[in-house]
């Protein structure tokens, strides 16, 4: 745990901000000085959990980790402005405190996946949540088969980790699709909504394909994915719920008998058709 | 552990449910409902329960604020008050005493009220005083009085539940009035019949045996044609016509035209159902009629009242338990300003300040010569500041600027003041144009009574000192009128309430002490009266009752090609007015958080509107971009606004054409025209 | 510290004009917390009390139930001053308290909340509260209008699960010791006590079972895991519902809360967690304004399946104590008791 106490958030300090979108922000997190926890030595989160942000006057926010525990010293944290402490955290510079607690929540179970191929498909920001996982599976490239990436966003001035997936697309049997939902000027790839874009991964049906954005976004995406032979047992993805403990306890994530906050929020789609939850 | 309960009344609608605020450490921690309570009996509404949220905001205004160079600056009391009653007898010395006006407040206590209009009257030596119930309940006063000779809900709100049929019109009472409409859905649950007159399918109309969905402004029509049928099927009480009323010959003949065939088209209604209606109203006893602003905020709003009594009289439905003629009230202290007289026409307890008579009891009372003169509505305030007439004015926690039809209008008659004084709680657009703000304290802050629609005189019970350095807001006016050199000295609030008994019959039995408990219904004449639960048992209090005929008038403005639809107003379930407390408490506004626009579903699809969709709403006097509810809420041709967003002020859109009687604004039906947002 | 330590029971008794004295006492050297009347309207309610004169010893049940005490409609969980993490000052959770009158559905409340706080992470709040707090609670000699204990196993006497239990027997009361903390108190105050008397308290649930209108768990249970509840129900409740929370905001059971930030009118700065409920539609809404739960029926259906099945599932108690709260605070006339029952007869009719 980064904190001691469990609602009780510990101070990190902006060591960096990257302005990844007009409305997008990737924050580079330290902890504020060592205390009986800490990550900069081991990475103690994985791929999939998340952190409840404070900005202290605004209130709490869950956001996903979207660093790699194979990273030291920092972890990351990518926000789109929301409203609320999102929107707070427009507002904070490179030196600011945030308060966090955490990591909270399960976690992609990646080790399931060793030997076997990899879909990532993204909606938007969802591209976040599972770039951690991108990150830590590149990092040990050699105990995964084929890796595809299929990223969908709104604009091209919605795109995040740009660079990053082009980074990624060099890696050997690494695929990178990308599309934006409407042509436009100075876009020579693909257009058209990210569902589109199954087809290249027609292949890697026997494998696990992580699936994370918008809820429109995940509702095709799971329908296209059956339909193209996909098991319910290797479609995973996150549910995004209203949430104020990240603990168990406040209850707003609570849903069918799980919460979304320490059961989840990773499921695959067998669970989630176990918790009758509409996707 | 310091921890205690302190009893009190609810701050928001009138039904007046009682409860305690939990003080922890001398801080408010909560709100305990209380089960002994005859209104809320163990039961609250969401705003109820949450009600101690709404005092507590950061924005709170914490000092005397004094505008200089059009910025406020902070201020002591001394130096705020001294300005205040020096700038007002500046005023009446240059311009005369009714170049002034004060408003009282349906928010505040009884005491206050009382002292607001004795400060207008004694001290400023005018009649101009009023407050906002002429934005709402005074046509009930109004015609009520015309028609009972007393205006207020003449049975208890308990009673309802043993009514066999509620005839509810123009109001939407589970969502207004939740306690209220707890009453009905047990009734209904007893196997009361329900029938609903309103534009909108309310969440009232869901109970509903009939829902009668007229057009908005149509009520005289439809209150004519139900009368129409009973009569023409000779469904009246005989007996009861002929020995308790007056002009029944005439009302006859002012109905005989609106058949159900000929009323149809004019509140597109189909002919059948209102036969029916008029069937199972007439012929189900006891019979209870609730109606609220649906009624009231019309041009014709006085006239509607009447045609509300003349149907509950000719079915001999006044005057017995569980049946009447009851107008719910929307505030926690209308009832109590109204009979208070923050009234221009009226001292205390509606006694006429134009009889010689009474002008001397007051006189006498007051040791000081008093206007014989009534006074102007705040409607007629404003337009006369806008003339030039009114100079100054002194508001007790009101907000015409965004609570009165057609703001802009507002704005310019607050605009041409020489001076205005706001005792507010939050910087409300009103008190942001004031020249002095008062902070005021908040009712868990002061001592005093409220009011009930039912006539039930409550207790509010300081739970908390005063936050940051405001006052009780009848301490106030006491310093106002004692630096105009008319001192005002009361101990405290309970001894303000011995004077109101003193001089108010109705209230003659009333002191804080004999309330503690569960209140009392007025009139309440001794102090051995045991109060009353209804009104015009065996008697009028005018002697007989009255039947006014009365025609059918359209609203002042009609839909046309350029404004097509009509448009309406309302309140929902989890805010309240202008917002000033509801949407500073978390849980509400987080419950509903935006404007928006209810537009039938055809409507929406006529004009590629869909849910959630920007659209902009105009009006011959302002427009708005809000969110589009489509739904079939309400019918085609008809749009309803609810009225709580500060920031989408649907005032902005309503219009200043008012009842001639009751000087109430046409809040309910204007024309408009609906566009998708560009 | 373990909330609740449960010990072999230690049967004692006391005689009323004892207890008096010895609350009397307990009221001026502790803090304690008793059924008392409200100023004016005169409700009763665990309030603090300075003596035992103001303890009412006649009265059904309170209506906000004593979980307030340890989870409270409002409290702070920690003041700071804005931007720095380091100036986080922790409310102090220390107080001793005693708590005398809480009834033994109540009793059952407080323990499954104690389950739930510390399953998985512990919720310092809540637990500190509990660990410092003792009760001394009062079994029931009749049953109330709205209860029905018997049917989910609550009462009116309890078996375990208590720290101090007394059961009304005529000139006495007999006492039951059930925990390490209530050993203590006993042990603090034994003067006060006498030699065990007999009452059977077995004999008295199983009377009180047979005398009211009750139901099924088991078979309750069933019906909604499988599904089976006639969705006509779901839709009359919802249609009766009007939004305003009581049902679940005075749930004994119930512990859904939210956080907010609040700057006082003097300018402090507060972490806040205020009671929440689930039948508020901004409960699950998200900031995109989506809604994963949204009909009505859907919320309502989600609460009964939670106290009924998963509480069960989880804890392996029922999550409502058949307090009969929720009924008599209702303004659509929801009956839960009359609910359960449909449920329970869901399957028979069809």
């Amino acid at each position: 745990m980064f904190n001691s106490r469990t609602y009780i958030p510990r101070a990190t300090i902006i060591q960096d901000i990257e302005d990844l979108t007009y409305d997008t922000r990737l924050f580079r997190l330290k902890f504020k000085g060592l205390g009986d926890c800490d990550n900069s030595s081991e990475s103690d989160y994985e791929p999939g959990q998340f952190v409840q942000v404070s900005v202290l006057g605004m209130g709490e926010a869950p956001i996903s980790i979207c660093s790699s525990p194979k990273d030291k010293g920092f972890f990351e944290l990518c926000v789109r402005n929301t409203g609320g402490v999102t929107g707070a955290m427009q507002k904070l510079e490179k030196g600011d405190e945030i308060g966090v607690r955490g990591p909270y929540g399960n976690n992609f179970a990646i080790e399931k996946a060793t030997g076997r191929d990899c879909a990532f498909i993204a909606g938007g920001i969802g591209l976040a949540p599972l770039r951690s996982v991108i990150k830590y599976v590149t990092a040990k490239r050699a105990d995964y088969g084929k890796l595809a990436i299929l990223y969908g966003a709104r604009t091209k001035e919605d795109i995040v980790f740009a660079d990053e997936l082009s980074q990624w697309a060099q890696i050997e049997s690494v695929e990178v699709h990308l599309t934006i939902d409407e042509p436009q000027e100075a876009w020579t790839g693909r257009t058209g909504v990210v569902t589109t874009l199954i087809g290249e991964i027609s292949d890697m049906s026997e494998g696990k394909c992580f699936v994370c954005g918008p809820p429109i976004m995940i509702h095709f995406t799971i329908k296209e994915l059956l339909d193209a032979g996909w098991t319910e047992e290797n479609i995973i993805m996150t549910l995004e719920r209203h949430m104020k403990c990240g603990v168990g306890k406040c209850g707003h994530c609570y849903i069918g008998d799980k919460y979304v906050c320490t059961d989840g929020p990773v499921f695959t789609y067998s669970q989630i058709n176990a918790l009758e939850v509409e996707v | 552990m310091n921890l205690k309960h302190v009893a009190t009344t609810c701050p928001y609608c009138g039904a007046g449910c009682g409860f305690y605020l939990k003080v922890k450490e001398g801080e408010l921690a909560g709100v305990i409902p209380s089960k002994n309570h005859p209104v809320s009996q163990g039961r609250l509404c969401i705003k109820g329960i949450t009600s101690w949220q709404s005092v507590i905001g950061a924005d709170r205004i914490k000092k005397p604020l004094v505008k200089k160079n059009g910025e406020f600056k902070e201020t002591s009391w001394d130096k705020a008050l001294d300005l205040v009653a020096e700038k007002l007898t500046a005023v009446r010395e240059k311009h005369g005493p009714d170049s002034l006006g004060v408003w009282g407040s349906a928010r505040c206590t009884n005491e206050l009220n009382y002292l607001a209009q004795k400060l207008a009257r004694a001290v400023l030596g005018t009649n101009n005083v009023d407050h906002c119930a002429r934005t709402c309940h005074s046509p009930t006063v109004a015609g009520l009085v015309r028609s009972f000779g007393s205006g207020a809900m003449t049975n208890s709100i308990d009673e309802l539940k043993d009514s066999a049929c509620i005839f509810a019109v123009g109001s939407n009472a589970p969502e207004a009035h939740p306690l209220i409409g707890w009453r009905i859905i047990t009734a209904k649950d007893k196997g009361a019949r329900i029938i609903v007159c309103d534009p909108r399918k309310t969440d009232m109309a869901q109970y509903a045996d009939f829902h009668i969905q007229h057009y908005p402004g149509t009520d005289i029509a439809l209150l004519n044609c139900l009368m129409n049928v009973i009569i023409s099927e000779g469904l009246e009480d005989k007996e009861y016509v002929r020995t308790r009323t007056e002009g029944f010959e005439e009302l006859k003949k002012a109905v005989a035209k609106y058949t159900p065939e000929y009323t149809e088209p004019v509140v597109g209604v189909s002919s059948r159902m209102l036969a029916k209606a008029a069937r199972l109203y007439a012929t189900t006893k006891p019979a209870s009629i609730i109606y609220t602003l649906g009624i009231t905020e019309h041009t014709v709003g006085t006239e509607n009242v009447m045609s509300v009594a003349n149907l509950a009289m000719l079915t001999g439905n006044v005057g017995i338990e569980s049946g009447g003629v009851n107008p719910l009230r929307g505030q926690n202290n209308v009832q109590g300003a109204c009979d208070m007289a923050a009234l221009p026409n009226v001292y205390p307890g509606y006694q006429k300040v134009d009889d010689p008579q009474i002008q001397q009891k007051f006189e006498k009372a007051w040791d000081v010569k008093l206007s014989p003169k009534p006074g102007l509505t705040l409607t007629d305030q404003l337009i006369q500041a806008r003339e030039g007439n009114i100079k100054g004015l002194y508001i007790i926690g009101e907000d015409p600027l965004t609570s009165d039809p057609n703001i802009t209008e507002v704005r310019k008659a607050l605009e041409s003041l020489e001076f205005l004084v706001v005792h507010e709680i939050y910087m409300t657009p009103t008190a942001k144009m004031a020249d002095v703000v008062l902070p005021g304290a908040s009712f868990a802050e002061k001592t005093g009574t409220f009011t009930n629609s039912e006539r039930r005189v409550q207790l509010i019970n300081k739970a908390i000192e005063p936050i940051c350095s405001s006052r009780g807001d009848w301490e106030i006016v006491c310093d106002v009128a004692t630096r105009m050199g008319y001192p005002f000295e009361y101990a405290d609030t309970a001894g303000v309430m011995d004077e109101i008994a003193s001089l108010t019959p109705i209230y003659g039995g009333i002191s804080h002490d004999r309330i503690r408990k569960v209140g009392l219904q007025w009139p309440c004449l001794d102090k051995s009266h045991p109060g009353t639960k209804y009104l015009h048992k065996d008697k009028f209090s005018r002697g007989l009752g009255k039947f006014h005929a009365i025609e059918h008038r359209p609203p002042a403005e009609v839909p046309d090609e350029q404004y097509p639809f009509i448009l309406s107003t309302g309140r929902i379930r989890f805010h309240y007015n202008v917002g000033t407390m509801s949407r500073r408490t978390h849980l509400l506004d987080r419950e509903h958080p935006f404007m928006f626009v209810e537009v039938n579903t055809a409507d929406g699809e006529r004009l590629s509107i869909r849910d959630m969709d920007d659209c902009t709403v105009s009006t011959r006097r302002g427009q708005l971009t809000v969110k589009a509810r489509v739904s079939d809420r309400v019918k085609q041709g008809v749009l309803w606004m609810p009225f709580h967003f500060v920031e989408a002020p649907a005032n902005l859109l309503t219009n200043d054409a008012f009842c001639p009687i009751a000087r109430t604004g046409e809040y309910k039906a204007c024309a408009a025209r609906l566009e998708k947002a560009k | 510290m373990p909330v609740i330590s449960k010990i072999q029971i230690k049967n004692a008794s006391i005689t009323k004009t004892n207890l008096f004295k010895l609350l009397d006492l307990i009221s001026q050297e502790k803090f304690l917390i008793a059924p008392a009347e409200g100023p004016d309207l005169e409700d009763i309610n665990f309030l603090p009390v300075t003596g035992a004169e103001q303890i009412c010893f006649d009265y059904e049940n309170t209506l906000v139930p004593p979980k307030e005490y340890f989870f409270g409609q409002s409290e702070c969980m920690f003041s700071f001053s804005p931007r720095s993490n380091e100036s986080i000052t922790v409310t102090d959770q220390s107080e001793e308290l005693v708590f005398f009158g809480v009834r033994p559905c109540d009793v059952k409340a407080i323990e499954l909340l104690d389950k739930f706080y510390e399953r998985s992470f512990v919720d310092d709040y809540y637990l500190s509260k509990r660990a410092c707090s003792v009760i001394i609670s009062v079994a029931c000699s009749q049953l109330n209008e709205e209860c029905f204990c018997t049917s989910v196993g609550s009462g009116p006497v309890l078996t375990e699960g208590f720290d101090i239990q007394l059961i009304d027997a005529g000139n006495d009361f007999a006492v039951q010791v059930g925990s390490e903390k209530g050993l203590q108190l006993y042990e603090q105050y034994q003067d006060f006590f006498g030699a065990p008397i007999d009452v059977d308290a077995e004999k008295e649930f199983e009377k009180a079972k047979a005398s009211e209108p009750g139901f099924d768990l088991q078979r309750v249970y069933d019906r909604l895991k499988s599904n089976k509840v006639d969705d006509r129900l779901w839709a009359d409740i919802a249609r009766r519902c009007q939004s305003c929370g009581l049902c679940l905001l005075l749930c004994p059971t119930c512990s859904c809360y939210t956080v907010i930030d609040r700057v006082t009118p003097n300018g402090r700065n507060l972490r806040m967690r205020e009671w929440d409920c689930c039948y508020f539609e901004g409960f699950t809404r998200m900031a995109g304004g989506q809604n994963p739960v949204k009909p009505k029926e859907e919320m309502i259906k989600r609460k009964y399946y939670h106290k009924l099945v998963q509480q069960i599932d989880e804890f392996g108690m029922s999550g409502c104590t058949g307090c009969g709260r929720c009924n008599t605070v209702c303004v659509g006339n929801v009956n839960w008791l009359e609910n359960i029952r449909k449920i329970e007869g869901s399957g028979r009719d069809v």
